[in-house]
């Protein structure tokens, strides 16, 4: 009798680590591919009944390829980790979480939508439906080398001497004035992207796409001038041509010194944190400078269940998705293995680093409050995404000379009719 | 001599990269983004090299690799050797045109190939499976095409002889062609090797599972969405190119000179 | 019955018959393909339709398309030469199996063993103009430092370097099989007859070397047409569009547009003029 006990109590051992319920995660940042490994292993503490396969893919090189032939083919993950730019094309697949918010969240999907940022919730929706669930918030915003201000004895905005944004005209004097006191070849790192582009013109109060992806920016008067002001940092040296020419690294020219100012994001607040502690450097984060306005652009990504028809698994896969839509739960936890920032509204989170508690609560979230809901529904569409390269090979066109403003806004415009015309069809 | 210090001076220019990245694979990330750069590192880190290990599952990408590489080696040569001598000695009617078709494909980008050529390896039941990444590289024109280049350096007249001493195609294959070919078989081990371990493309589109992945495929999600590591990535190239390099060094050996009484004077 | 069997060993069709399998299923299934999927406009994740020859008449006015032909020409007229010759050279002077041979060959192999992506990186990391290696001691010595990868035309000569720095060792290898079953006894009957070096070289060596040549020849054309990675890695097509050579440009409108039918269009027109390629450098081959 107690050896029957005791094998059945093993055959149950067994068959219940043999259910273990095996969940695969795409993943397309290695370090986010880190973090959610950790925090899954903190999940599967709670439940031990689920093991989760995060596969990393190589983000500009494979990602989206390999999730269009998962869909293509049927053989789709269980969990999938997607940024703003890919969300558009991957949330018709995935499964709608609306009941289960209500049912596990208690709370309404609307009162839910209404706790996050609005620049990262009108990614999650599909109609009545929501279909992702918030992941890290990044917004824009301008890294400076703080010894290199000093020296030249510039005051930035906001806690650096001065509360104010910069003008326009003020921007382009400091960094004229930041080369010279400090002898760099440079002044300015900017990213070759068409994203990074966008926030220059958005200041403008220029946009590309209007709400129902019309191409507008031939409308705005000022359209080429503001592109010739863009070009012009190039020709006076103030932004390396190599960073647009060919793809030299914007972060590492700043990172290294070559520049003092960096018009980057919050994504570079551990690189920063890391070369800050390892090499004595310093670095602060301001505001963008005022141009017609000012403000960050919003990205981030999410993360969704794929419908796979195996219920038990998409039963699994949403019973996590609801722990990592809790901002005291599995989001809290994500934040902090990833020093992340936060997509809820009034959500302060202490991270343990004071110098990064600081650029999350004092400049980005102002940076990110600012920002203008178009600025996430004008990018959050098929047609941004195909227009990306075109937009940034024709700056690099404009800084070599090779086309003017006026062309590149009238080049643009024809690309966009392609586009549109393939699309309809 | 001159000879000697020309080729000298020819390989510092070359290895001139592959130096630079070992250096940098023990470097850490704020030294490889400092400038001026510096050549050795002022402090060795490990970083690189520990990421890897910590966080990948080296070992596993290895063995993966290795079999693929291996396996999907000793069935290509074979199958090069035979494709090569069909259709270089071959007497069968359309060897021309089949010549020709079967190079065509040495002008396909992979890139495009990819979507119907998952489609084929789905319908196959091949995908996620290791087998799904030897199998589809068989074929290789470029292994092809140097069989059958190699080939028809074989003198008919040694074939002919053969077949007046009794010998049927199978004798003459195993018996007399097989040993000619060694160094064609060393060249097309080393290059199959090369291609099977360095192979990207088709292990993103047929893995899924990361249980399965290849050291190249690991290497490439080593790329993230904003920062590259690229002392880890450093130090896993370094490391991925030793198994090439040995097979390398392995099958010079069968580089014996011609048994045809080759050889040059210089 | 008994005699179709006897035939196909006879003609030593039966040799061709497992990789004709493997080529039907992975190389000619997928080819045609593609060919069929360019009269198709599709993303991937929608379904397929039919648009007969719209991508073919969307072609014609794609002039950054042709650009990227042209882009190709230029690139293949720097490395093949340049590859040819210089792997020629190495295997002549690496041919002989010393010590000394056999160790050099490894660190001329050494590039085409390490995949596209870390070589291009490497160059990517010594070209940089700011912070490259190569302009750092150029300005310690007192030079202007250059622009390897922003100036259209000197991007292209680099990449085209890159390329030539990759194959060479491959080619070399290849070059090293030909020669040594060249038989000694042709040498020796030169040098008998009062030939020297160069001319036993050229007129009794390379001639004996013509299938070898041809090899050569041909796959490093194929090779630098289809190369990609290596070109995107180094300077994504860049400065703008000057070193965008057709699979790069083919690859952009596929998987950065989700413009499956086009590209496969594309595809289609890019492998036909390379075709046309591989014919004339046959026949001219042949003519010889």
């Amino acid at each position: 009798m107690r050896r029957l006990i005791l094998v059945s109590i093993l055959v149950l051992m067994f068959s219940f680590a043999a259910n273990a319920v095996k969940l695969s995660m795409y993943v397309g940042d290695e370090h986010m591919a880190k973090v959610m490994k950790e925090v899954t292993a903190v999940y599967v503490k709670e439940h031990p009944d689920v093991e989760f396969d995060i596969i990393a893919l190589p983000y500009y090189s494979g990602f989206m390829q390999k999730v269009s032939l998962s869909i293509m083919s049927g053989d789709v993950p269980d969990l999938i980790q997607v940024t703003t730019a890919y969300a558009p094309q991957v949330k018709e697949y995935l499964i709608n979480l609306a009941p289960y918010i209500e049912k596990d969240l208690g709370i309404t999907p609307k009162d839910y939508l209404n706790s996050i940022l609005d620049v990262t919730s009108v990614y999650m929706t599909q109609g009545d439906e929501i279909k992702l669930v918030p992941l890290e918030f990044t917004i824009t915003g301008i890294w400076i080398n703080k010894k290199m201000f000093e020296k030249a004895g510039i005051k930035y905005p906001p806690t650096g001497g001065r509360s104010d944004p910069w003008t326009w005209e003020e921007f382009k004097d400091i960094l004229a004035k930041v080369k010279k006191a400090n002898r760099i070849p440079y002044a300015l790192s900017y990213d070759y992207s068409a994203d990074r582009f966008f926030n220059y013109l958005a200041l403008w109060n220029i946009k590309v796409l209007d709400d129902d992806l019309n191409f507008v920016m031939d409308q705005y008067p000022d359209a080429a001038k503001a592109v010739e002001e863009f070009i012009n940092l190039f020709e006076k040296n103030l932004i390396p041509r190599a960073e647009w020419l060919s793809g030299q690294s914007a972060q590492q020219d700043f990172f290294g010194g070559r520049t003092a100012v960096y018009w980057s994001g919050s994504w570079q607040c551990d690189n920063a944190l890391d070369i800050m502690k390892e090499t004595g450097k310093e670095f602060d984060v301001a505001y963008v400078p005022m141009i017609k306005d000012w403000f960050g652009v919003p990205g981030g990504s999410f993360l969704g269940a794929f419908k796979t028809g195996n219920k038990e698994k998409e039963a699994e896969a949403i019973k996590f998705i609801m722990w990592m839509a809790q901002k005291d739960k599995g989001y809290l936890e994500f934040l902090k293995d990833g020093l992340y920032l936060t997509a809820y509204k009034n959500h302060v989170v202490d991270y343990g680093i004071p110098e990064f508690n600081k650029w999350a609560n004092e400049v980005f979230s102002k940076l990110g409050e600012r920002a203008p809901v178009w600025t996430a529904i004008t990018r959050a569409n098929v047609i941004w995404s195909k227009l990306y390269d075109v937009v940034r090979k024709q700056i690099a066109l404009g800084i070599t000379g090779e086309v003017t403003a006026e062309e590149i806004v009238k080049n643009l415009r024809s690309e966009y009719e392609k586009i549109k015309s393939e699309a309809s069809k | 001599m001159i000879k000697k210090t020309f080729i000298i001076f020819l390989t510092v220019i070359y290895m001139l990269p592959v130096f630079w990245s070992v250096v940098s694979s023990f470097k850490s990330m704020s030294e490889i983004y400092n400038y001026p750069p510096t050549i050795f590192p002022s402090k060795i880190s490990l970083d690189g090299y520990l990421r890897i290990f910590k966080d990948y599952n080296f070992i596993t990408y290895l063995n993966n690799t290795l079999f693929v590489a291996v396996i999907a080696t000793v069935i290509t040569v074979l199958v090069c050797v035979m494709t090569g001598y069909g259709l270089a000695k071959g007497t069968f009617p359309g060897k021309q045109m089949l010549n020709n078709v079967m190079l065509t494909t040495l002008f396909i980008t992979a890139q495009i190939m990819m979507v119907p050529l998952f489609i084929v390896i789905k319908k196959l039941g091949l995908i996620n499976s290791l087998w799904g990444l030897i199998i589809p590289a068989i074929y290789t024109p470029t292994g092809t095409f140097t069989a059958i280049q190699y080939m028809k350096d074989i003198p008919n007249e040694l074939l002919e002889s053969a077949k007046i001493d009794g010998a049927n195609e199978w004798q003459i294959f195993w018996k007399i062609v097989m040993p000619l070919s060694k160094p064609l078989i060393a060249a097309l081990a080393i290059f199959s090797f090369t291609w099977r371990w360095n192979d990207f493309i088709l292990p993103l589109i047929v893995i899924n599972d990361s249980k399965l992945y290849t050291i190249q495929l690991a290497l490439s999600s080593l790329q993230g969405q904003y920062t590259i590591p690229w002392n880890a990535i450093m130090a896993f190239s370094t490391l991925a190119i030793i198994p090439t390099l040995i097979i390398f060094l392995l099958f010079q050996k069968l580089f014996m000179r011609g048994l045809m009484a080759g050889g040059l004077k210089y | 019955m008994r005699n179709k069997k006897l035939s196909i060993v006879k003609n030593r069709f039966v040799f061709v018959i497992p990789g004709l399998i493997f080529f039907v299923t992975f190389s000619l299934i997928p080819i045609i393909a593609v060919f069929v999927m360019g009269f198709t406009s599709w993303d991937l994740l929608h379904p397929i339709k039919f648009v007969g020859l719209r991508n073919f008449r969307n072609m014609l006015h794609d002039k950054w398309f042709w650009n990227s032909i042209l882009v190709s020409f230029k690139f293949m007229g720097i490395s093949v030469p340049l590859i040819f010759f210089l792997s020629l050279a190495l295997a002549i002077a690496l041919y002989k199996e010393d010590r000394f041979s056999k160790i050099f060959r490894a660190f001329f192999y050494w590039p085409y063993m390490i995949p596209a992506v870390v070589g291009g990186t490497m160059w990517k990391w010594l070209l940089s103009y700011d912070t490259g290696l190569l302009n750092y001691i150029l300005s310690k010595l007192g030079l202007e430092p250059v622009s390897w990868l922003e100036e259209s035309t000197n991007a292209l000569i680099s990449v085209s370097l890159a390329q030539v720095w990759i194959l060479s060792g491959f080619m070399m290898m290849i070059f090293i099989t030909g020669l040594q079953n060249i038989p000694l006894e042709y040498q020796e009957a030169a040098v008998v007859d009062g030939a020297n070096k160069w001319q036993v070289f050229w007129y009794v060596v390379f001639p004996l070397l013509k299938n070898t040549n041809l090899l050569v020849l041909i796959v490093s054309i194929a090779y630098c047409f289809r190369s990609f990675t290596l070109i995107y890695i180094m300077t994504t097509g860049g400065p703008g569009y000057a070193t965008t050579v057709a699979p790069l440009y083919v690859y952009q409108r596929a998987f950065t547009e989700y413009r499956i039918g086009y590209a496969s269009a594309l595809s289609a027109v890019v492998l036909a003029i390379a075709l046309v390629i591989a014919l004339t450098v046959l026949r001219v081959r042949k003519s010889d």
